[in-house]
Parts: C-alpha cells; sequence; structure tokens
C-alpha cells in the first residue's frame, strides 16, 4: 500500500511537472515566469525526494537538497536582474 | 501493525492535493501578486508534507538530509518570493486583479472596467481660495489637478505663473523674453480651459520675476486658503541658482501649502 501511494504520487508529480513547465513557456511576465520556474523546481524537490522513498536511493535526496539550494539563488539571481535592468534602461 | 505508514500515505495524498491546488492557483490567477500565493504557500506546504510522510520511514541519515532540505526551504522560500514581488512592484508590473487596490499610489493597477467601485463621496470642503503655482510641467498639471479636487464646490482657483528675469539667464538669446511671454500666456490659458472644463472659477496671475514671490504675494492679495505646488517646476537652472521653489513658498506662505508629488 505505502509503495503504492508513494508511486502514484510521484506519476502524479511527473505531471504536475509538466504542466509547470508549461507554464514557465507560457508565463505573462518575467516575474510570473522566475515564480513559475522556482514552482517547477519546488515541484522537482517533491519528486525526487518521493523517488528516493520508493526506490530506497538516499543520494538522491543529495540530488534534492542541491537542487533546492541552486533554485534559491538562481531565483534570487534572475529577480535581481529584472529589477536592477530598469535602473539601467529607465 | 504500526499507524505510522498510514499517517505517510495520508501525508503524501494531501501534499498531492495541496500541489495540484498550487499549480492551477497559478495557472489562474491574473498577475505575478496573486500567483506569489500558490507557490510560495500551497506548493511549499504540499513539499513540506512530503517530506515530512518521507521521514516518518526513513532511518536517521535520510531523515537528517530531508530535515536539512525543509530547513533550506523554510528560510528560502519566503525570502525568494519577496524578492519577486520586490522586482515586479519596482518594474511596475501591473496589478489585474479585479479589485486591487494599489496603496504605493504608483498607478499599478489597470483602470478596471468589471467591477463597480463606490464613487468616493467628497467631503465639503472649507477652501474656498485656492493659488496654484503652474508652468505647464508634469508636476504643476498634478498640482492643478489636485487644487481642482479639493477646492470647495463654489471655491476660486488662481493660476499663478512667473518667469522673465531671473529664471531667463540660460536663454542667452534676446528674442527669448518675448517668446517666453508669449509661452507663459498659452500656458495660463490652456491651465484655466482645464479648470473650466472641471466647472470651477478660475483666475490667472501672470507675474514676471521669481515665481516664488509671484506666487506668495498673489496668495496674500487674494488671501488664499492653501497654496498648492508642484515639487519641482520646469526651469532646472534656476531651481539650481535659487533653490526650490516649493521648500520657499513652504517656508514662506502665510497659509497652508500643499506640496503634490
Amino acid at each position: 500500500m505505502h509503495t503504492i501511494v508513494f508511486t502514484a504520487a510521484s506519476v502524479w508529480m511527473t505531471v504536475l511537472l509538466a504542466i509547470s513547465i508549461v507554464l514557465v513557456i507560457r508565463a505573462r511576465s518575467i516575474p510570473s515566469r522566475i515564480l513559475s520556474l522556482d514552482m517547477a523546481v519546488l515541484i522537482s524537490v517533491a519528486l525526487l525526494v518521493l523517488v528516493s522513498d520508493v526506490d530506497r536511493v538516499p543520494y538522491f535526496l543529495d540530488a534534492a537538497l542541491v537542487l533546492a539550494l541552486l533554485s534559491f539563488s538562481a531565483t534570487l539571481a534572475a529577480a535581481r536582474y529584472h529589477e536592477e535592468e530598469g535602473d539601467l534602461f529607465s | 501493525m504500526s499507524p505510522i505508514p498510514w499517517i505517510a500515505d495520508a501525508l503524501v495524498v494531501l501534499a498531492v492535493a495541496v500541489m495540484t491546488i498550487g499549480v492551477y492557483g497559478l495557472r489562474r490567477m491574473p498577475d505575478v501578486y496573486t500567483q506569489l500565493h500558490a507557490t510560495s504557500k500551497a506548493v511549499f506546504l504540499g513539499v513540506i508534507a512530503i517530506l515530512v510522510a518521507s521521514a516518518a520511514s526513513g532511518d536517521p541519515a535520510t531523515i537528517l538530509r530531508l530535515v536539512l532540505i525543509g530547513g533550506f526551504l523554510l528560510a528560502t522560500t519566503p525570502v525568494s518570493a519577496h524578492v519577486v514581488a520586490r522586482a515586479a512592484y519596482r518594474r511596475r508590473e501591473p496589478m489585474t486583479t479585479p479589485g486591487a487596490v494599489d496603496e504605493s499610489g504608483r498607478g499599478l493597477t489597470a483602470p478596471s472596467t468589471d467591477v463597480e467601485l463606490e464613487p468616493v463621496r467628497r467631503p465639503r470642503s472649507e477652501l474656498r481660495n485656492v493659488v496654484v503655482g503652474y508652468d505647464g510641467s508634469e508636476q504643476s498639471r498634478r498640482a492643478l489637478e489636485r487644487a481642482a479636487q479639493i477646492v470647495a464646490e463654489d471655491g476660486r482657483i488662481t493660476l499663478v505663473t512667473a518667469g522673465g528675469i531671473l529664471p531667463s539667464a540660460p536663454q542667452v538669446s534676446s528674442a527669448a523674453p518675448a517668446d517666453d511671454v508669449e509661452e507663459r500666456r498659452r500656458v495660463l490659458a490652456e491651465g484655466h480651459e482645464r479648470l473650466a472644463a472641471l466647472g470651477i472659477d478660475a483666475r490667472v496671475v501672470e507675474a514676471v520675476g521669481d515665481p516664488t514671490d509671484a506666487i506668495i504675494d498673489t496668495a496674500r492679495d487674494v488671501d488664499a486658503d492653501l497654496i498648492v505646488v508642484g515639487t519641482r517646476g520646469r526651469n532646472v537652472a534656476a531651481r539650481v541658482l535659487l533653490g526650490s521653489v516649493s521648500t520657499t513658498i513652504v517656508n514662506q506662505a502665510h497659509c497652508d501649502v500643499l506640496v503634490v508629488r
């Protein structure tokens, strides 16, 4: 039962990840795109945790941790760049 | 049989539901300010629930990593959300959510068509005699509009424009003063027209010399209740030489002064 729930959840996470990537592409504005990307990474972290639990492979958790770390600095950099650009050209 | 696996399963089902709602929220919300709710609350909560579910059945090394991931996300998600919101706000990303209120006054809300807002009831104004420093600049236009908003219904607005002697310093050509006079008349006529269109009784005063003196003297002459000026007039060179018109008026006027930004 436990494995079935976790497997079903990871399949559904994959679907959500695909949807969120479509949302990244179709975002209406740049901040919205940064936000969608951030959400896609959050979903990937959840997916990695689920897969690591189902397959009993703990090193996926290291990948999840690194992904979370990277996504934070990436969001920070992208948002700051978007913000500063206005100051350069206005 | 231990109940822990069941709790873990329930948490995963809950997380999947909440994250689905979060993704739908991101798709459905009209602007980035509301989309922030979907990611930084719903999806984040789902991830935390999955981490807890996985930790319930894991060994100590796994739990340690999960706690690390969870703690890190807990610290960084609000920061990311804030940074994205700030970037959107500073780049004047419009608020398109129906009924959104932009308290910053930066005009981020689009003029909404599908939401009926209650008309703002104008309080009875005691200001019957308002003097406006008007030189046709963007700031002075705003000052004029604000004066038109707050003047009493039977009140009167006096527009003052000045220039000629001192502020013409950067204009070297001898033909400049005549153009200057023409320009001032045109500006005053335009301001008068704007007020007439609003049904407000307006007078115009055209003075030669320092705008500060002109505005203060006119206000004293007509015994004004209020002087309204913009933050910065058209003539930057004069401002550097003489100091800000609005600052001087605030210091010297006999009545209340409103500096419009």
